[in-house]
């Protein structure tokens, strides 16, 4: 089946399986970014923005994509390094593995509630999962991002 | 996920058709738990553009179409509206917000899942469930009755009524299904108590309630024995997440709690 989608900012066919979902097809145009965690919609790992939500792509059929928009963390090259350079000032990188999709999460965030206390930051990233440098220090990177003047 | 046929009908009868036709097909109506349960499907419908996804707020009551999603939902000032925000919460504590933004309320109904979180609270707000070709159908009903005709569910419709309530999620964490959840209303003193999660799916306290309805006003001990009767009156049971008795003695408590809010707390007022 012929779908078309906005992915980061370029209009693109794809030819896709009824059954295909959006982590492979990114991760098959070369978006590698786009990681597998679960693979079951528990740990967020694969988040990507369409229509500007995080969504699981693990979960999501690239045939709902059609006619969508998809941003994946290549599509927000400068946001992403303001955020990396949060994470990296609060220790709050280590394997890297959930940082693309943090990002995209904390992305979206910012434009959808740019003054999001603690709590809203907390209930926000609930789904995405880090397993290695502490939930802590990613609160205080995002803060940080948050407060940083467009 | 293999797929053999995927059907992506462009109105309502047109998906109906296709449904009660091949008795293979399979309906997807968010994406949330279709990967865990389904590895081979020979006809999936999707429902992507029906135009099911409006939430419209009426003077007596708030529909909410079927593809309506759970952040949709806990957005909509409408929603925020009724019982407190009960169903807002509830639908922001399901597992975070990508899987909130993939759930639907319709796939939350029909899939019938034991866990759910939002089952329960609907089921304390007398929402009614409408269908395409179907006549519409108490929630309450629908689960006892484990209706399982070939239609296509369009909206829930939930009562437009001046109460207060309370939505409880009993987990280990926010990203684990629930060891047990509950919801109690209050419209101009007459209590609702619904408890899910139990494993089973929700259902309602209805002799605990009907014994409380009958009491004005209510005192903390009628209260206290509301929640004994709850606890006492619905069937527990015991799977990895929890024992029976476990899950019993935390419905005793939390109703109770629930039950004290929504009738004493000024915050609730």
């Amino acid at each position: 089946m012929k779908i078309s989608v906005e992915v980061n900012g370029l209009r693109r066919a794809f030819d896709v399986e009824p059954g295909d979902y959006l982590v492979d097809t990114l991760r098959g145009a070369g978006l590698f970014s786009v990681r597998r965690g679960c693979d079951s919609t528990s740990c967020g790992i694969c988040t990507v923005l369409v229509d500007g939500r995080p969504v699981p792509s693990c979960s999501y059929l690239s045939i709902r994509a059609d006619g969508r928009s998809i941003l994946t963390v290549e599509g927000i090259a400068s946001e992403a390094a303001k955020i990396a350079d949060r994470f990296g000032a609060e220790g709050a990188d280590q394997c890297g593995y959930c940082n693309p999709s943090v990002a995209l999460a904390v992305y979206a965030l910012k434009r959808t509630k740019p003054k999001a206390s603690d709590d809203e930051i907390r209930e926000w990233l609930v789904g995405n999962l880090c397993r290695c440098s502490g939930y802590q220090s990613q609160l205080a990177a995002i803060r940080s991002y948050l407060e940083e003047r467009p | 996920m293999r797929i053999e046929t995927l059907l992506r009908p462009a109105s309502l009868e047109d998906a109906y058709k296709a449904y009660a036709n091949d008795k293979t097909a399979v309906l997807f109506a968010g994406g949330a738990w279709n990967k865990l349960a389904l590895k081979e499907v020979k006809t999936a419908i999707l429902l992507d553009d029906l135009g099911l996804g409006t939430i419209e707020a009426g003077e007596k009551t708030v529909e909410i179409g079927a593809m309506a999603t759970l952040s949709d939902v806990a957005e909509h000032p409408a929603v925020q509206s009724l019982y407190r925000g009960m169903l807002s919460r509830a639908c922001r504590h399901v597992m975070g917000i990508t899987l909130e933004n993939v759930a639907t309320i319709g796939g939350s109904v029909m899939g019938g899942y034991a866990f759910s979180d939002i089952v329960t609270p609907l089921l304390a707000m007398d929402v009614t469930l409408r269908f395409h070709k179907h006549e519409p159908m108490k929630l309450a009903d629908y689960l006892v009755r484990k209706t399982n005709f070939r239609d296509i569910f369009v909206a829930v419709s939930v009562p437009r009524r001046s109460g207060r309530g309370v939505f409880r999620k009993i987990a280990r964490t926010r990203l684990d299904f629930a060891i047990l959840n509950l919801a109690v209303t209050n419209v101009n003193g007459l209590y609702a108590i619904a408890v899910g999660a139990r494993p089973g799916i929700a259902r309602l306290a209805a002799s605990a309630m009907d014994r409380l309805n009958e009491i004005n006003p209510v005192s903390l001990y009628d209260i206290e024995h509301a929640a004994a009767d709850a606890a006492a009156e619905l069937d527990f049971g015991t799977n990895s997440r929890a024992a029976e008795d476990y899950r019993r003695a935390l419905a005793k408590i939390h109703v109770f709690r629930a039950l004290k809010e929504v009738t004493f707390d000024e915050n609730q007022r």
